[in-house]
């Protein structure tokens, strides 16, 4: 909880609960009396709804000792086209923008927040657990899916290569993690610890880990499900061109962004916004991966010089609005009827990634010698997936289309980590203390607005 | 990006400082206009309009930003004097333009505009043109250092009349509701909702900054401010109205408004200098060529703003002692136009595309570089003989 927040009286929630409440019947006479007017309007408004909707859904469920990230989802959720119907189906494309711009913070964030030196000491915790969940977890979750798909309409009917190739990239998908959610929980609680410096590593090197691992099993997979594919050594040279490029490209960003913060320092919220929506723009007309650029500029920015607290500063300065909106949006674009189609496979699924997660997390750690609190609930934070598997799902049906039913299985099992990754990770790091908002707030002064 | 990228430079030159830069800004609405679509053609008209939910984000968080402030100058509460003084010369100066531009499209007789077109434009250019704008006077006095009781009583004057506009633009947005809407309402029942609305959003949001802090403050203020010009601008009202109301609620109910004010205020520049650019951008000149009489119209309407501050002056030195040492030059320098003349003009012309948003436009523009030519020379003139400038004092240059 923060600070604020824990001290409302139950007359302060009610305010909350209340002003909830106006914020949805404005929207909602917006809705009713004028359907189907302004679009640009409608666009306005529902931003504006999912930031406040969101922050007071929040406040909301701290009550309970949820998450923020659970109640921006749900903000999402209840006002979007599959529920109230407040944010209309084509409106929530309209706001891809946001999601464009919190991806580049979130990469560069989690870039900033890779510190060398931590790296190096627990170089062997994070190889362990990079290796285990990014290969050997990878490996199990496909295999399950090999096994158990006769239980899969659509998978009955595929070939056994064509269902190694799916359990192939069924399993890079299922070890796909979520810095967003991990991100957002860890700048809600302030947590500080063995437990949140190894989740952000891992999750931010198995970002990286992913994206390649999928561009390699696409490729391997495409011959395996469509006869008449081939393997062709361009496809790795295109790989390469794309990896070696982004790294590069991010280097330099980051070298010019240390430069400026530097040199001149004045407006940072305007370069990030440059930064984020033109960078990646450009990166993927130039066929880079933005995040791994993003994520190397902010990684050379904390370590290569001397800029990585400022810049960080910088980013939380309007990384946590943008969270916000990042969930609410990715509340309303959960395809609640997909889910409903699929739940029972989904449900599976995600019961099956969690054990795995944990099954691996558990021997890894053991390995790697890490300290209890990592042994215990280092697979806490592996279990929010959002919008990274989500991209790889669309990769994967837009390479090889026949996929579609096993894409939208993949979506309605990322819709339940997504709901359920953040709270588990919040259980855990209030667990094991690492929530410096459980701690020490006795002698706290009066509130006042803070910015 | 080229916004952004245009709009960063220009903070980075002329910053935080309030004497750098033209009061006005009218140097980023001349380079929106080169840049844009009737000029150089760097900006499509296509990128403009993709850029209409930004524009309307941005006009209401400048009429937030001038309701959260209103009725104070330099954190100290305007009097009601000067308030009243205020108020009275811009609804005098807003009708006397608004009779003359509607008499001058009588007689010009322009095919482009029906009626009903008419009236809107008649009433906008006086809404327009009503206000003068406190930067000037601020500007003056940050770069020669002016200080005393006439500095003072004119840019109490010169934010009093911010009202007036923004409220103009509430009551004529009133009159022409969007059609197809499910609910139909008098116009003082859709004025009545616009204030409503405003006074719900501000009273919301002070509700929700009570021990708020880091995002859940900025994230309540934009939140609110947003869902209020979306909500707003679907029914056609003003979306200026509604979020100045939201402004003047929150600081009249929250605790907290000093540091509101404060955090607000660091954010004006930022978000004016884009709109300038893009009303520049925005403007249309196009339709003086097809309609010739429109040029008598803006020209009516210039002198007609020049009649009113004058008349307006007038009643000012007859009624307060301390603007009698202004003068009989007193009229010119309340010539200055600023961010409330060119918002006011960009919300019609958003609301009422078309050749009478075009010409409120290219009115606002006229209006501020009348402003920049004549009034800054004349308020430092005014400043200087009232002893309130040393005569012969240096540019000060970096300002306050």
């Amino acid at each position: 909880m923060t600070e604020g927040s824990r001290r409302k009286s139950v007359l302060g929630r009610a305010i909350d609960g209340v002003s909830l409440g106006a914020v949805f019947v404005i929207l909602w006479a917006g809705v009713h009396f004028a359907p189907g007017l302004r679009a640009d309007a409608a666009l306005v408004g529902s931003i504006g709804f999912l930031l406040l909707a969101g922050v007071l859904t929040a406040q909301v469920l701290e009550v309970v000792g949820l998450p923020h990230l659970s109640g921006f989802l749900l903000a999402g959720v209840v006002a979007g086209p599959h529920v109230l119907g407040l944010i209309a189906a084509d409106t929530v494309p309209r706001l891809k923008p946001v999601n464009t711009l919190a991806l580049a913070l979130i990469a560069l964030a989690g870039g900033a927040e890779l510190k060398l030196e931590h790296l190096r000491r627990s170089l062997r915790s994070l190889v362990a657990a990079t290796v285990g969940h990014g290969v050997v977890g990878a490996l199990l979750s496909g295999l399950v899916f090999f096994a158990i798909r006769p239980f899969f309409p659509f998978a009955r009917e595929l070939s056994l290569p064509a269902s190694l190739g799916v359990a192939l990239l069924v399993g890079i998908i299922a070890s796909a993690r979520s810095p967003a959610a991990t991100l957002g929980v860890l700048s809600q609680t302030h947590a500080d610890g063995p437990l949140s410096q190894f989740t952000l590593a891992v999750v931010m090197i198995s970002d990286v880990v992913v994206v390649v691992l999928m561009s390699l099993a696409v490729t391997l997979a495409r011959p395996l499900i469509d006869v008449d594919a081939t393997i062709g050594v361009h496809a790795f040279g295109a790989l390469g061109h794309e990896l070696l490029g982004s790294v590069s490209i991010g280097t330099t960003l980051g070298l010019a962004l240390s430069a400026y913060l530097k040199l001149v320092g004045r407006q940072p919220v305007v370069v990030l916004l440059a930064t984020g929506f033109g960078g990646t723009e450009l990166l993927k007309y130039l066929h880079f991966d933005p995040l791994l650029a993003f994520l190397v500029a902010g990684f050379v920015v904390q370590n290569l010089t001397h800029q990585g607290e400022r810049f960080l500063g910088a980013i939380s300065a309007m990384g946590e609005i943008v969270y916000v909106l990042f969930f609410a949006i990715a509340g309303a674009a959960l395809d609640l009827g997909l889910l409903r189609d699929q739940w029972p496979f989904a449900c599976a699924f995600v019961i099956w990634r969690v054990a795995v997660t944990l099954g691996v997390a558990r021997v890894s750690s053991r390995l790697a010698k890490d300290p209890p609190a990592v042994v215990e609930w280092g697979w806490s934070g592996l279990v929010a997936q959002a919008g990274l598997s989500i991209g790889l799902a669309a990769i994967m049906t837009q390479e090889l289309p026949s996929l579609a039913p096993v894409g939208n299985l993949m979506l309605a099992t990322v819709a339940v980590n997504q709901v359920l990754g953040p709270i588990v990770f919040k259980i855990a790091l209030d667990r094991t203390k690492e929530s410096r908002s459980l701690a020490a707030l006795e002698d706290l002064g009066p509130p006042p607005v803070r910015t | 990006m080229g916004l952004l990228g245009l709009s960063y430079l220009g903070t980075l030159i002329v910053g935080g400082r309030t004497a750098r830069g033209l009061p006005s800004g009218v140097e980023f609405l001349g380079l929106g206009f080169i840049v844009g679509p009737h000029a150089l053609g760097l900006v499509q008209r296509e990128v403009v309009l993709e850029f209409e939910p930004v524009v309307q984000a941005g006009l209401g968080w400048l009429a937030f930003v001038v309701g959260l402030d209103f009725g104070r100058v330099g954190g100290r509460r305007v009097r009601n004097g000067p308030l009243a003084l205020g108020m009275t010369a811009a609804c005098l100066v807003g009708v006397i333009v608004a009779v003359t531009v509607y008499l001058a499209l009588q007689r010009a007789s322009v095919a482009a505009l029906d009626s009903r077109g008419a009236m809107l434009l008649a009433a906008g250019a006086g809404a327009v043109g009503a206000e003068t704008t406190p930067l000037a006077v601020q500007w003056v006095a940050a770069r020669w250092g002016a200080r005393g009781q006439l500095t003072d009583l004119l840019s109490q004057l010169a934010s009093a009349d911010d009202l007036v506009p923004v409220a103009a633009s509430g009551a004529i947005f009133a009159l022409a509701p969007l059609p197809g809407l499910s609910v139909q309402l008098s116009a003082s029942g859709w004025f009545l909702v616009t204030v409503g609305l405003g006074a719900i959003l501000g009273t919301v949001t002070a509700l929700l900054l009570r021990g708020a802090e880091g995002y859940q403050v900025w994230g309540a203020l934009v939140g609110t401010l947003l869902l209020g010009v979306g909500t707003a601008a679907r029914f056609g009202l003003s979306t200026l109205l509604v979020t100045f109301v939201m402004g003047v609620a929150l600081a009249a109910v929250s605790p907290a408004r000093r540091t509101l004010r404060d955090m607000v205020r660091r954010t004006e520049r930022s978000v004016f200098y884009p709109l300038l650019l893009l009303t520049g951008a925005s403007i249309d000149i196009g339709v003086f060529s097809t309609h010739r009489g429109l040029y008598f119209v803006v020209g009516a309407a210039i002198v007609a703003r020049v009649l009113g501050k004058g008349l307006s002056s007038t009643v000012m030195l007859s009624v307060s002692p301390r603007a009698r040492a202004a003068g009989g030059r007193l009229p010119l320098a309340m010539l200055a136009s600023g961010p409330v003349t060119v918002c006011t003009a960009l919300a019609f012309a958003i609301r009422f595309p078309g050749a009478a948003g075009s010409v409120l436009l290219t009115t606002a523009a006229t209006y501020a570089i009348i402003g920049e030519l004549v009034a800054t020379y004349v308020l430092r003139r005014i400043l200087v003989d009232a002893g309130e400038i040393e005569a012969g004092a240096p540019s000060v240059g970096a300002g306050a």
